[in-house]
């Protein structure tokens, strides 16, 4: 980790004894308070023939403890009073989040201190939950636009290990059996590899004081190891399938780097520019021909390995020309330079999207735990300084070298 | 109160009122932190004011609104100034209400009021966006029957509400929209965006008087017209049978519901009761389908209501060998809500739970200045002691009465989506 991602400006940081990091933001104008604690390891970390077992495992933590048995006595108390308890399981980190009004802020902590460190994983619960994560698993298929999405993810990293995505697939899911599930918990589920963040109206050491007392029995160890790999190389795909439906979807996009890579700044310009504020690709395909009701473009990042991509929704008869419009938007990026002024615009954009997107408690709490859990992107305002010293060069400069149209991977699914 | 003692809570006496000289109602909210304006503007131009001649028109208005206005042509510009501040501009189509939503940082509060004006006063539907649009939103039409979710709520809805107007959908009309002309579609936005029919919410860093007087000067121009005819049909019987239809790959979708009564009934109190023993509080539905049995991921219940009519449902997505067992036991969970008294502390769970999810629910200035829009417009006031009080009286004689009332699978209407 360099030295600038251990400044925290944007938030107050302490290092338990056990090796939890406890980041806070104190909000006094706020009527709720959120906590997340994220957990370093995610899918990309896991077994191929097992994958997945970490986002069931992330389920079994809600499945009861000695003092909570059952999933009701895990979530009632915590929504009986108006709030809310969750979980995410990701590609290299796993996150549990509860967002209360301020004053049940020792009812959440409480309740996600006892899954994390007392539940039971038994062994019926188990199988019970398999089911759940199987319904879980078919209705991500059931939607067309997922479904597209998950097999561009699946290709586009062609062997590095972001390919295996959190979900996993029914042979999987059936190898994973509790000594599987507790296999994963054990190597991760450490305080030295946890961090737990909290954004409300909370005082700082208030909150190291209990978020100590509630982990006090958390298992701790080495932090584990986590391997990264080499970006992979862009290779031409076309991956086609048939769905239900009268609508064909189309994905397109490249390996990039991740987000520990010094031309990610640059490609968020990109990104911003080909979407949301330069409006490139809803522009031709939206606004000026009515192809599809929007673009979905999105610069996605782990920690050591990216992707660029875009989504269409469109009629099968659509499908030629969209794809074509896309290429030609990425064409373009590659050989015009942008101009001054879209390169301002997207700078204050990511500016501005900075302070109204981490409004809500939970967004800046997950933001930061995440952030820090994986440990690779710099605090906000070193993250806003590098993005506004991106020059319309760096923008040509990457374009050119990540995002040549003729190493896409493509995904088509056509109504049957 | 604790937290209203700080001028914080979520109560009718925190809300400032003005009416202008055309007719709409300002709201304001003033609250210093975040450093966040946030504004919503709601005209009671939804759906439900369509006729067989206008059906899709609202749809078409969320889409217009935002391509092109006379001093910024094109849809590529007419946000932009928002945008890139990282602020957002949005319009919606629902049933009672079109919608503009935008926020910014305060410092941008000027740059969102000359784009929301623009939008609101100055948007030029000129023919060849009406074109496009209707390209779009059969695009959109075609999207939503891919998605089984999706399309098991937009058969389930006017399956309820029969010929009520909010059996109108929301999202465009198949065969109305590629016909409705540029005429009808100005003549439905110029009747019903008026003054007389609009209310606009600011709420966050800006004080009241400002609000006020910053809306007056941007807003003053629209034309103050005729209210739209009150929204008073009282709901349709219930509309028992079973509608099939295909799509999907892999999992089936179930819908069962019918009508309950709009918000101005005193009834919405043991309903959101009720919803919340099934749901939020009481998870009867949770436990017996997903945590017992794992058949479904998503089992939830929900009460949706207008200020004259409504609907309970209860949805679920499962494995199609399942759909009988999910069936029985939502069946089975929805009756015993009739004939089994609630204990107190399921009372106690579902008032606390129905009181905190609206301060968890209503964080961000953009949530409270819509909410504020709708309280005003349905003439029922969520954000209001008497909401609060509404609640807490709420018997377990109450619950079961409109259990027995409404929540009837005997007679509801079931929609089926398999793969």
């Amino acid at each position: 980790m360099s030295d600038d991602a251990r400044r925290d400006e944007d938030a107050k940081r302490d290092d338990l004894p056990n090796g939890m990091a406890v980041l806070t933001r104190e909000r006094d104008y706020a009527d709720v308070t959120a906590i997340s604690i994220s957990v370093r390891g995610g899918s990309r970390n896991e077994h191929d023939d097992t994958v997945g077992a970490a986002h069931f495992m992330e389920h079994m933590f809600f499945q009861g403890t000695p003092s909570r048995p059952t999933s009701d006595a895990v979530f009632g108390p915590i929504s009986a009073r108006g709030g809310w308890l969750n979980a995410y399981t990701s590609f290299e980190n796993i996150n549990f989040q509860a967002v209360v009004k301020n004053e049940d802020f020792g009812l959440a902590l409480d309740t996600l201190a006892d899954m994390l460190v007392n539940s039971l994983f038994a062994e019926d619960r188990i199988d019970k939950e398999r089911q759940v994560v199987l319904e879980e698993l078919i209705r991500g298929k059931n939607d067309p636009r997922r479904y597209a999405v998950e097999l561009f993810f699946k290709n586009v990293w062609d062997e590095h290990p972001a390919r295996n995505l959190p979900i996993g697939s029914r042979e999987t899911l059936a190898n994973s059996d509790r000594r599987v599930l507790v296999a994963f918990r054990d190597a991760n589920f450490l305080a030295s590899n946890m961090v737990t963040a909290v954004v409300g109206d909370q005082k700082h050491e208030d909150v190291v004081e209990r978020v100590t007392a509630a982990f006090e029995r958390m298992p701790n160890g080495r932090k584990p190891e986590f391997l990264t790999a080499p970006m992979p190389p862009a290779k031409a795909r076309r991956i086609e399938e048939t769905i239900p439906g009268t609508q064909a979807q189309i994905v397109f996009g490249l390996p990039a780097p991740g987000a520990d890579h010094l031309d990610t700044y640059a490609l968020d310009i990109v990104s911003a520019t080909l979407g949301e504020v330069g409006r490139r690709l809803v522009g031709e395909i939206r606004d000026r021909r009515g192809l599809a009701s929007g673009v979905g473009s999105s610069y996605s990042t782990l920690s050591d390995v990216g992707c660029w991509w875009a989504m269409v929704g469109t009629s099968p008869g659509n499908v030629d020309q969209v794809v074509e419009l896309i290429t030609e938007q990425i064409r373009r990026i590659r050989s015009e330079p942008i101009s001054a002024g879209d390169l301002e615009d997207a700078k204050s954009y990511i500016e501005g999207r900075a302070v109204l997107g981490l409004q809500t408690s939970i967004a800046f709490a997950q933001y930061l735990a995440d952030r820090e859990a994986i440990g690779v992107e710099p605090p906000l305002d070193e993250y806003l300084r590098r993005v506004a010293s991106v020059t319309v060069d760096d923008v040509e400069r990457v374009a050119q070298a990540y995002l040549d149209p003729d190493t896409a991977t493509l995904v088509l699914l056509r109504p049957a | 109160m604790g937290r209203g003692d700080r001028g914080r809570g979520l109560h009718e006496e925190h809300i400032e009122r003005a009416v202008l000289p055309n007719g709409a109602v300002v709201l304001s909210r003033y609250l210093p932190d975040p450093d966040i304006v946030a504004i919503c503007i709601g005209s009671r131009a939804g759906a439900r004011f369509e006729d067989d001649r206008t059906a899709g028109s609202a749809k078409f208005l969320e889409k217009l609104y935002l391509q092109g206005t006379s001093r910024r042509p094109g849809p590529e510009l007419v946000q932009r100034p928002v945008t890139i501040r990282g602020g957002s501009v949005g319009t919606l189509a629902g049933s009672e209400m079109v919608v503009f939503q935008s926020q910014v940082r305060s410092v941008d509060l000027d740059v969102m009021l000359d784009v929301l004006s623009d939008v609101v006063l100055e948007s030029t539907f000129s023919q060849d966006r009406i074109e496009n649009e209707a390209r779009v939103i059969l695009e959109e039409l075609n999207a939503r029957k891919a998605n089984p979710n999706v399309l098991a709520a937009d058969i389930f809805f006017p399956a309820v509400f029969g010929s009520h107007p909010l059996a109108r959908s929301t999202a465009g009309d198949l065969e109305n929209t590629p016909r409705l002309t540029r005429e009808t579609i100005v003549g439905f936005r110029d009747q019903l965006v008026v003054g007389a029919n609009t209310v606009i919410a600011v709420a966050g860093n800006l004080q009241s008087d400002q609000a006020f007087a910053h809306v007056e000067r941007f807003f003053s121009r629209l034309p103050k017209g005729e209210p739209a005819p009150p929204s008073d049909v009282p709901s349709p019987p219930p509309n028992p049978g079973r509608i099939e239809e295909r799509a999907g790959s892999a999992q089936a979708r179930i819908i069962m519901g019918g009508p309950v009564p709009g918000l101005r009934s005193d009834d919405r109190f043991p309903l959101s009761v009720a919803n919340a023993v099934l749901g939020g509080s009481g998870f009867r539905l949770f436990r017996e389908i997903r945590d017992l049995r794992g058949l479904s991921y998503d089992p939830s219940p929900a009460v949706v209501q207008f200020p004259d009519a409504g609907l309970w449902m209860a949805a679920a997505g499962t494995d199609p060998a399942n759909l009988d067992e999910v069936l029985q036991i939502m069946d089975r969970e929805i009756r015993r809500l009739a004939v089994e008294p609630l204990s107190d502390e399921d009372m106690t769970n579902a008032k606390e739970y129905l009181d905190g999810s609206l301060v968890v629910g209503l964080e961000t200035f953009a949530a409270q200045a819509f909410q504020m829009i709708r309280d005003e417009t349905y003439g029922v006031r969520v954000l209001s002691q008497a909401h609060r009080e509404g609640i807490q009286r709420v018997t377990t004689e109450d619950v079961q009465r409109v259990a027995q009332q409404y929540l009837r699978p005997e007679e509801a209407t079931l929609v089926v989506i398999r793969p």
